[in-house]
């Protein structure tokens, strides 16, 4: 059973705020991912946590305790690191059982984790090798192995994946996730990739500029952005974002900008309205939450088809109205009559329509 | 369309050919490279076998003659304090490798991996001191060394090496701390090893080809060391070999056969120590630790 709790946690560099006042708590069993562009301070985050790096500021709470002054031996930790670290001058097994050894386990208890550890992670017939004779993902297991063979409190994982080519990540991860599930132990996992974070994480927390931009579930967090960064950061192709105004239009509001003509339903202007005025807003979509539709013109969103980028089982249409663009997830049927500068207009699934701030981007929640 | 195969192969032969000869030449520079190298010590020895009579004899012989003599290898710890100049020097060099390797260590270690106020500074000044000639040093240390009284002794001229040698056996092995990763350390500190601990069974093992070099530096420069010997040890029982051996030089005569022996002689601790470290002197101990 382990907690960890984060209050306020800062981390200045030269100057340079690195983690800025960040607040989370971790419940028991969790797999928390943190996610965002490099530099944003998720790595300091995850150091921090470890006791690598000193907080300047904020409390660690590590199961109810105060962890900021407790050195990394004593905070009962594993980590895998993005570069592996693994001891080179140890064989596999000296690698895996460093941390038994040093904790004075027998040798017959030592012996019998090594051997479990390496039958569930495959490294059976590795164990005499030294790292510089294993390929990569033998490497990213062994780093794995040497995590999980003493059943710490909490995992923490610096993009564990980000050395493994495409096709061993897909694999890697679901391990890891399958390990994590199965061991339950709590665990704080660090990647800029926004794929791994929606298919890892139980809880995602979006980083940028050394703040926590989001925390929340992968759905949540899909669905609902807290601002215009995660609406961007979360989802390949992002929300796409449109600028537009409140306008009046036969006697009904619409939500009017280039390419931009929606209908705003009256419960979502109670709480718009106050908001952004006559102002400029960002309306926001994701891409599959529109189709095609030629009577949509006046009622919807417009403009010329821009680029046409075909993934095989869909494409990637973006369209652009003057100052607005917006990418449409369809078939390849029917993308396939589509030719570059058509007009095209597609109608918008209004409960799937999101508001955001223009100034300081972030989400106005309607009903 | 039919020779077309055996032009094909005449162009690979030809290649073929000009490797060959590339190797022949290639294997013909390194022997005469050794052969500059090891004459000197070849002929160091074949002076030291040579009867007194036909030390000069015109034109030189270069093959050891028939009638070689092997009796001055005994004769000259009969005739010379030789013995006790050796086990002078192997103290001295000795004590000074270990010493400035260990000193070294340490310093290079913090400043390696701590952040702290002069850090840069020490590095500077590590450096600076590189820059004066011995003999510059010499003197305000003999001074020094008179006041104190550390002149005449063996621990004394072990300080004076000491003094020179453990700036250079910092930067040298500081440059080794720094390609070792310091994420190898941070794991081991996080599967539970303290810092020192962490230093070592991780930091220490994986620089032992940089300790072996330091070691190997520093003994040789001590044990071939005459500068400062000659000045600071007096006493012909506390001189070491190198001093020993330039007390041969005689005013009227010099033993040219006495000489090579004790050249010869003296050459062999340091080749030994040489041999013994020579394993450690691998490159890729850290292979395959971390990527990237």
């Amino acid at each position: 059973m382990s907690t960890a709790r984060l209050e306020q946690l800062s981390k200045q560099y030269d100057g340079h705020l690195a983690v800025d006042r960040i607040n989370l708590d971790i419940a028991d069993g969790e797999f928390v991912v943190f996610v965002g562009p490099s530099g944003c301070g998720k790595s300091t985050t995850l150091r921090m946590i470890a006791g690598l790096e000193r907080a300047t500021g904020g409390e660690i709470w590590i199961d109810g305790k105060p962890a900021n002054h407790v050195s990394p031996r004593d905070r009962d930790i594993a980590m895998v690191f993005q570069n592996y670290a693994l001891y080179p001058h140890m064989t596999v097994a000296q690698n895996l059982s460093y941390a038994l050894r040093l904790r004075n386990w027998s040798r017959a208890d030592i012996d019998r984790r090594v051997t479990e550890v390496a039958r569930s992670l495959d490294l059976a017939p590795l164990l005499h090798r030294k790292p510089s004779q294993l390929s990569g993902g033998q490497r990213q297991r062994v780093a794995l192995g040497r995590a999980i063979i003493r059943e710490p409190k909490l995992f923490l994982m610096d993009e564990p994946l980000s050395n493994l080519d495409a096709k061993l990540r897909v694999q890697t991860r679901a391990e890891i996730t399958r390990l994590q599930r199965s061991l339950g132990i709590t665990t704080i996992y660090v990647t800029h990739d926004q794929t791994e974070a929606m298919t890892m994480g139980n809880k995602i927390v979006v980083m940028n500029g050394g703040r926590i931009q989001q925390a929340d579930t992968p759905q949540q967090l899909y669905q609902h952005p807290a601002n215009t960064f995660v609406a961007q950061f979360i989802g390949t192709p992002p929300m796409n974002l449109l600028r537009c105004r409140l306008e009046p239009q036969d006697g009904a509001i619409v939500a009017r900008g280039a390419g931009v003509n929606i209908p705003i339903r009256l419960e979502s202007l109670t709480v718009l309205r106050p908001k952004v005025g006559d102002g400029e807003f960002l309306i926001g979509f994701r891409p599959e939450d529109i189709v095609m539709d030629p009577g949509a013109a006046a009622n919807g969103v417009t403009g010329s088809a821009d680029v046409i980028e075909g993934l095989g089982h869909e494409s990637l249409v973006s369209v652009k109205e003057g100052e607005n663009a917006f990418i449409a997830r369809m078939s390849p049927e029917n993308a396939a009559p589509i030719r570059l500068g058509d007009r095209l207009s597609f109608s918008v699934n209004p409960d799937r329509l999101r508001f955001f701030s223009a100034e300081s981007g972030e989400a106005i929640r309607v009903p | 369309m039919r020779n077309a195969p055996s032009a094909r192969h005449g162009e690979a032969f030809l290649p073929n050919l000009s490797r060959i000869a590339g190797r022949l030449a290639l294997a013909a520079l390194i022997l005469i490279l050794c052969a500059i190298a090891v004459f000197p010590f070849y002929w160091m020895f074949v002076t030291s076998i040579r009867p007194s009579g036909q030390l000069f004899a015109y034109p030189p012989e270069m093959l050891p003659s028939a009638n070689s003599v092997f009796s001055t290898y005994v004769t000259i710890f009969q005739d010379t304090a030789l013995g006790t100049w050796l086990w002078n020097s192997i103290r001295v060099a000795l004590g000074t490798a270990i010493l400035a390797s260990f000193i070294g260590a340490m310093m290079a270690y913090s400043l390696s991996r701590f952040r702290f106020q002069g850090r840069g500074f020490t590095e500077y000044l590590l450096l600076a001191t590189q820059m004066f000639p011995g003999i510059l040093l010499a003197m305000p240390m003999y001074v020094l060394f008179s006041k104190i009284g550390l002149l005449n002794s063996l621990p004394g001229l072990t300080v004076a090496y000491l003094a020179l040698l453990v700036p250079v056996a910092t930067s040298l092995l500081k440059t080794f701390f720094d390609g070792i990763p310091v994420a190898l350390e941070e794991a081991s500190l996080i599967d539970g090893a303290s810092r020192i601990g962490t230093f070592f069974r991780i930091t220490l093992p994986l620089s032992l080809p940089g300790l072996a070099s330091t070691f190997l530096f520093c003994f040789i420069i001590a044990w071939d060391e005459y500068l400062f010997a000659q000045m600071f040890v007096r006493q012909p029982g506390n001189w070491t070999v190198s001093v020993g051996l330039a007390s041969f030089s005689g005013e009227y005569v010099t033993p040219w056969d006495q000489v090579m022996t004790a050249a010869t002689i003296v050459t062999l601790p340091a080749a030994i120590v040489f041999l013994f470290l020579q394993r450690y002197l691998v490159h890729g101990l850290t292979a395959g630790g971390v990527k990237g």
